[in-house]
């Protein structure tokens, strides 16, 4: 799927939907695509909509742009992208320094095939368990 | 799509910088300090829909991340 990048004072941004889960209700929050991150941050006002409490999860840390360490506490959710319902590792943290969720490669970049197309301004994402179209040219020319 | 309406109207949403809005089909139905407000004030209004709350960023959240 193709996702147009957002555009926010004239500067455009790689943000998706994601769907979270609350007992029988899937909530969309908005999440930045960073391959940067080794995986997803999410600010704790997401864990309060969703009953969490954050400190139940695992404590790790995670270096931040500026050297720093902040704390994070490790869940794992099920979440919804494309459709798709799997379970994710996302970090919470009340040391988040930008108001963005952030999408970063645990649980996520295994499962889809993500590409930045920053010409068109897109970010496309593919189902890893649906070939994608250089797999299908593979496929083809190997039958020729 | 939920980011449908953050793709037509994002320019719009700027006023809200550093607030958390929340959609409901296709229509913003409220907006929040935090995203905890967004979502009960969207809630309250429609109990039984699915609702997206999504963050507008300030100016200075928008330049490239590192």
């Amino acid at each position: 799927m193709r996702y147009p990048y957002v555009r926010y004072n004239g500067r455009h941004l790689p943000i998706i939907p994601v769907e979270l889960k609350k007992g029988e209700e899937w909530i969309v929050f908005d999440a930045y695509v960073d391959s940067g991150a080794g995986y997803s941050i999410f600010h704790t006002d997401v864990a309060a909509i969703l009953g969490i409490d954050i400190e139940t999860g695992e404590e790790s840390f995670v270096v931040v742009g500026d050297g720093s360490k902040i704390k994070v506490y490790i869940h794992n959710l099920k979440v919804k992208l494309m459709d798709k319902e799997f379970e994710a590792v996302i970090g919470f943290s009340h040391r988040l320094g930008i108001g963005f969720n952030i999408l970063g490669q645990e649980s996520v970049f295994d499962r889809f095939r993500i590409c930045f197309d920053r010409k068109e301004k897109v970010v496309e994402l593919y189902p890893k368990d649906i070939p994608s179209k250089a797999d299908e040219e593979d496929k083809d020319k190997r039958r020729i | 799509m939920e980011t449908e309406y953050l793709l037509k109207h994002s320019e719009e949403l700027s006023k809200y910088f550093g607030k958390c809005v929340a959609i409901v089909r296709d229509e913003l139905v409220a907006v929040g300090r935090d995203r905890v407000e967004a979502y009960e004030k969207a809630k309250q209004k429609y109990p039984k829909e699915k609702i997206a709350v999504f963050y507008i960023p300030t100016e200075e959240e928008t330049v490239p991340l590192l």
